[in-house]
C-alpha cells in the first residue's frame, strides 16, 4: 500500500508517462485538427481572402446564406452591377448553390450504390475463401493488393483503359465507340469500376469477422435443419455484425469524401448540357471545394469555402452518428450482463422454465 | 467528459490567441502591417526608392550594380522540353555571373502554378520565388491580387538597357497593367510568344494536285478535295515503311473514308488554336473593356456553325473533320490518314526524325513531306477581314513577387530577365519567338539552323496577341475548366448537343462565365 506522497510520486510518475506516450497523438491532433478546425469555424463567418489578409471582415451567416439559400446573384464587377439590356441589374444562376446542392446529390446517390457493392462484394468473397478452396492464400492477397495502390496510379490506367476515343483500350478491344467518361451513367460506373480496387480493407475485416463465428453455431443450425441461406441470414450476419457496421459506415465516410477517381477519370465532366449552371455531373463535394481552392484562380472565397466544409462536415457527421446507435449494445457493455441477471432472476422465480 | 472539455479549452485558447481583430487565426501576423505600405509604396511610385530604407545596394564608379554572391530563387513554369532548355540557359548565366548572382531554378507545373505561388507568398514569404516565369495573359490574374509588383523600380535599380520600344508592342502592351490608381506599370519582363502551328503532308497534298494552303478557302478546299478524291478511289498517299517497305504511293479504294483535318476536342492546345484564335480572326474581342467575355458576337456564332458544318455536313458534302477525343495523332499523319494537326513548335525536331526515319530521306524525309504553317488566316471566313491574320498566343514573360524586399535581390532579377531575353537563339528551339525586335533582324538568329527550320514558320511576330487581358481570364477563356469560350467549343461537336444551336451554346456559357465572374467576387 502506497500512501501520501509516495502515493503521488506513483501516480505522477503514471500521468507523465502516459502523457508522454500521448504526446506525439495530442500534438498532432491539435495541429491538424483542432485548431484547424476551430479556425475553419470562425473563418466561415469572414470574408477572408488569402491573397491578401488585410482584406478581412466579419459578415455573419451571410456564406452559409449563400451557398444554402441564394440562388440568383446579380452580376457584380467592381462592386458595380452590371446591367442588362432591359436597364435592370443583370441577373445569373449563383453557381455556389447549384454547385453545392448538385454535387451533394451527386455524392449521396453514389454513397447509396457503392456502399452496399463495397460491402457485399467482399462479403461474397470472404465468404468463398472461408472454404478455403485451392490456392486461397493467394487469392486473398490478390484481392487485398490492389487496395494498396494509389488512386492516381490505377486511375491513370485506366484513363488508358476507358479512353473515350477509340484508340482507348477497352474501345479497341471491343471494336467500340463508346464515351466512357463523356457520358454520365458510363463516366460513374468507370468510376464505380475503380472504387472497387479499394475493397480489399473491407475483405480483410470481413474475413476476419467470419472467421470469429462460432463454429457451434453452425453446428446448432445444422441440427436445427438450416439451410445454406438461413444459416448466413441467421448466424453468419448477425455473428459479424460488428465488422458490417465498422465496414459500412467508414465506407460510408470515405465515399462521401470521393474526390479522387472522379479528378483522375473525369475531372468533374461531362457537363450537364441541359442545364449549364449545375456543375458537372461527376462534381463531388470534396471535389466543388477543391475547385473553389485550386481552380478558381481566386483566393478571396476562403470564408465560403470553411462555410461548405462546415456544413459539409455537419452532413457527414450526422450520417456517422447513426453508428453509435447501431452499436449502442456493444458501447453499453453491460447489455448482456444485465439479459442474463434477468435470465437469472426469472428462473429463480420460476424454476420450472 | 473531463478530458474532452481540457482538450478543447487548450484548441480554443489556440485559437483565440491566434485571432487578430479584423483577421483569420494564423495568416494574418506575417502580412498585415507590412504588406499595404509596401504595396502603396511600389505602385503609387515605383520608380522611388523607399524614403524610410536605406538601399543595401551599391554600384561601382562606372554606376553599374556591384552584386556579390546574390541568390535568387526563380520558378519557372517552362518543364519538359522547354524545361531542358531553360536549364541549359540558366546554367550558361550561372557560370558567366559566378561569385556574382546565382539563379536557383525551380519548376512549377501549369495547373498548380497559381495557386502554389498565392499560397507560398502569403504563408510562407521566405520560400516564395523573387523572380517567376509564367505566362503573360495570366499575369493580371496575380497582379490584381497583390502578388506580383511593377517592375520599374527594379529595372531602374538593374542599369539594364530597357526600353520599350524594343519590344513587341502587340503583346508587350497587354504586360502593362493598371494598378489600383489607374496608373500603368510593367509586370511581366518580356521573354517570347508562342502558339500552335499546323503540320501538313505537304507531299501528299501536293501529288495529289493540289498546293499548301494559305489561307481558309484554300484550306477548306484541299480537305474537300482529298476526301472527295479518297472516296472516288483516286487518292494517292504514302504510307509508312512499316506497312511499305519499297516506299511506294498507293491508291485509296473507292468508299475509303479520310478525315483530312486532326483535330482533338479534347486538347486545350487545339481550343486555343482553333476556337479562340478562330473567332478573333473572325472579328470577335475576347474581353471587353471590364475585362468581362466579349466572345458573344454574330461573328464567333457563324464560325462556329461552320466549323460544326465541317465536321457533320448538312448539304452532302463528306465531313471534313473526325471527331477525335484522342491526342495522338501522329501515326496515322505518318501512314496518311490525316493530312493537317495541330502541334506545339516544340513537338516539331522530334516529329522530324520520326518522320525521317518512318518515311526516308529517300523520299525526302520531314523537308519534303512535311510543311510548317503559321496558323495566320487560316480560320478567317472573310480571307480579308481586318483580324485574319492574327495568332492569339501565350507570352512567357518575367515577373516579381511582393515579398522581395532587397534592392540587391530587385536588380539582380532584372539582370537575369534581361540576359534570358537576349538568349533567343537558344530560346527557339523550344518553339519561341522573341519578344525582342531586335532578334528578328539578328544574323545569328536568322542563319541559325532552328530559325531555317522551324522558326521562320512560326508566325509574324506582329500578327500575335495575348486575346485580351482580364483578370477573370480563367471564366472567360475556361481553357482548363471547361468553361467559357472552351465549352462552347466541346459543345459545337459533342453528339449529345449535336441539336442545339451555337446561338444558344454562345448564350447559356456567356451567362455561365457572368455567373462564375461574380461567384468569385
Amino acid at each position: 500500500m502506497k500512501h501520501g506522497k509516495e502515493k503521488a510520486v506513483y501516480y505522477g510518475k503514471s500521468y507523465l508517462t502516459a502523457l508522454l506516450f500521448l504526446l506525439p497523438l495530442l500534438a498532432m491532433f491539435l495541429l491538424f485538427f483542432l485548431i484547424p478546425f476551430i479556425s475553419g469555424i470562425n473563418m466561415s463567418f469572414y470574408h477572408y481572402n488569402l491573397a491578401d489578409p488585410s482584406d478581412t471582415y466579419f459578415v455573419g451567416f451571410e456564406n452559409y446564406k449563400y451557398f444554402l439559400f441564394t440562388k440568383e446573384i446579380p452580376v457584380m464587377i467592381d462592386g458595380e452591377p452590371v446591367l442588362g439590356a432591359d436597364g435592370e441589374p443583370l441577373m445569373v444562376a449563383n453557381n455556389s448553390f447549384y454547385s453545392f446542392w448538385y454535387s451533394l446529390l451527386y455524392t449521396f446517390l453514389f454513397a447509396l450504390v457503392i456502399v452496399p457493392v463495397s460491402i457485399f462484394l467482399p462479403l461474397l468473397l470472404a465468404s468463398f475463401l472461408k472454404k478455403k478452396p485451392w490456392g486461397y492464400r493467394l487469392w486473398r492477397s490478390l484481392i487485398f493488393i490492389p487496395s494498396i495502390f494509389a488512386v492516381s496510379a490505377t486511375g491513370t490506367a485506366f484513363v488508358y483503359l476507358f479512353s473515350n476515343s477509340e484508340d482507348g483500350f477497352i474501345n479497341a478491344l471491343f471494336n467500340t465507340h463508346v464515351e466512357w467518361l463523356n457520358t454520365p451513367l458510363t463516366a460513374w460506373f468507370v468510376i464505380l469500376l475503380l472504387c472497387l480496387y479499394g475493397i480489399g480493407a473491407n475483405f480483410i475485416i470481413l474475413s476476419a469477422g467470419l472467421e470469429n463465428v462460432p463454429k457451434s453455431l453452425y453446428e446448432s443450425s445444422l441440427i436445427d435443419g438450416c439451410n445454406s441461406w438461413q444459416k448466413f441470414l441467421y448466424v453468419t450476419l448477425p455473428g459479424i455484425k460488428y465488422q458490417l457496421s465498422v465496414c459500412l459506415f467508414t465506407t460510408l465516410i470515405g465515399y462521401m469524401n470521393l474526390y479522387g477517381q472522379n479528378r483522375v477519370l473525369t475531372m468533374g465532366g461531362p457537363s450537364d448540357f441541359a442545364h449549364p449552371e449545375r456543375p458537372g455531373v461527376t462534381h463531388t463535394v470534396i471535389y466543388v471545394i477543391q475547385d473553389y481552392l485550386t481552380g478558381s484562380g481566386k483566393f478571396s472565397l476562403m470564408g465560403r469555402i470553411s462555410a461548405v466544409c462546415i456544413v459539409f462536415g455537419l452532413f457527414v457527421a450526422a450520417l456517422s452518428s447513426i453508428r453509435l446507435f447501431v452499436d449502442r449494445d456493444k458501447k453499453g457493455g453491460n447489455k448482456h450482463a444485465k439479459e442474463y441477471r434477468e435470465y437469472f432472476a426469472k428462473k429463480e422465480t420460476h424454476p420450472a422454465q | 467528459m473531463k478530458k474532452p472539455s481540457i482538450l478543447l479549452g487548450i484548441g480554443l485558447s489556440f485559437a483565440l490567441a491566434s485571432c487578430t481583430p479584423g483577421g483569420v487565426p494564423g495568416l494574418t501576423d506575417s502580412t498585415e502591417g507590412e504588406q499595404p505600405s509596401q504595396s502603396e509604396d511600389k505602385t503609387d511610385n515605383p520608380t522611388s526608392s523607399k524614403p524610410d530604407k536605406e538601399s543595401d545596394l551599391k554600384y561601382d564608379q562606372a554606376g553599374n550594380p556591384i552584386f556579390e554572391n546574390v541568390e535568387i530563387d526563380f520558378w519557372s513554369i517552362s518543364i519538359g522540353s522547354d524545361g531542358l532548355i531553360q536549364k541549359e540557359i540558366v546554367d550558361a548565366f550561372n557560370e558567366e555571373y559566378e561569385g556574382k548572382i546565382h539563379v536557383n531554378r525551380a519548376e512549377r507545373r501549369h495547373d498548380e502554378f497559381s495557386s502554389a505561388i498565392v499560397n507560398t507568398v502569403v504563408n510562407d514569404p521566405e520560400n516564395a520565388p523573387d523572380i517567376v516565369q509564367g505566362h503573360g495573359e495570366r499575369i493580371r490574374e496575380l497582379q490584381s491580387q497583390g502578388i506580383y509588383v511593377p517592375l520599374e523600380e527594379a529595372i531602374e535599380l538593374s542599369k539594364i538597357d530597357y526600353q520599350r520600344s524594343n519590344y513587341f508592342e502587340n503583346i508587350l502592351d497587354d504586360l502593362y497593367l493598371e494598378d489600383d490608381s489607374g496608373s500603368e506599370h510593367l509586370y511581366g519582363f518580356p521573354l517570347d510568344m508562342h502558339s500552335n502551328v499546323i503540320i501538313a503532308r505537304k507531299d501528299i497534298i501536293e501529288k495529289n494536285g493540289y498546293e499548301v494552303p494559305t489561307n481558309h478557302q484554300e484550306f477548306i478546299e484541299v480537305c474537300q478535295g482529298l476526301a472527295d478524291k479518297a472516296y472516288a478511289g483516286t487518292y494517292q498517299y504514302l504510307p509508312t515503311a512499316q506497312t511499305n517497305p519499297d516506299l511506294e504511293w498507293m491508291t485509296s479504294s473507292a468508299g475509303t473514308e479520310l478525315y483530312p483535318w486532326f483535330m482533338s476536342i479534347e486538347a486545350l492546345d487545339d481550343a486555343l488554336t482553333y476556337a479562340i484564335t478562330g473567332a478573333v480572326q473572325n472579328g470577335s474581342k475576347m474581353v471587353d473593356e471590364r475585362g468581362l467575355p466579349a466572345w458573344n458576337t454574330q461573328s464567333t456564332i457563324d464560325y462556329f456553325e461552320q466549323m460544326r458544318e465541317y465536321m457533320y455536313p448538312s448539304d452532302g458534302k463528306r465531313p471534313l473533320i473526325r471527331r477525335s477525343l484522342s491526342y495522338e495523332f501522329i501515326s496515322d499523319f505518318y501512314k496518311g490518314n490525316y493530312i493537317f494537326a495541330s502541334t506545339g513548335p516544340w513537338n516539331l525536331t522530334g516529329y522530324k526524325t520520326i518522320f525521317d526515319s518512318a518515311i526516308g530521306l529517300g523520299q525526302g524525309g520531314f523537308e519534303e513531306g512535311v510543311a510548317i504553317m503559321p496558323i495566320s488566316n487560316l480560320f478567317a471566313l472573310d480571307e480579308n477581314s481586318e483580324d485574319a491574320s492574327k495568332i492569339v498566343g501565350t507570352a512567357h514573360a518575367f515577373s516579381l513577387t511582393r515579398t522581395v524586399e532587397s534592392d540587391t535581390v530587385k536588380a539582380a532579377c532584372m539582370v537575369f530577365a534581361d540576359y534570358m531575353s537576349k538568349q533567343y537563339v537558344k530560346w527557339m528551339e523550344g518553339g519561341h519567338l522573341p519578344m525582342l525586335k531586335s532578334a528578328m533582324e539578328d544574323p545569328a538568329l536568322l542563319e541559325s539552323d532552328i530559325y531555317k527550320n522551324i522558326g521562320q514558320y512560326l508566325g509574324n511576330p506582329e500578327d500575335f496577341t495575348l486575346g485580351g487581358v482580364t483578370e477573370y481570364y480563367s471564366e472567360v477563356f475556361g481553357l482548363e475548366m471547361n468553361q467559357g469560350l472552351n465549352e462552347v467549343w466541346h459543345q459545337t461537336f459533342n453528339t449529345q448537343t449535336q441539336n442545339k444551336s451555337i446561338s444558344d451554346i454562345v448564350n447559356e456559357q456567356y451567362l455561365n462565365s457572368l455567373s462564375i465572374i461574380s461567384d468569385y467576387q
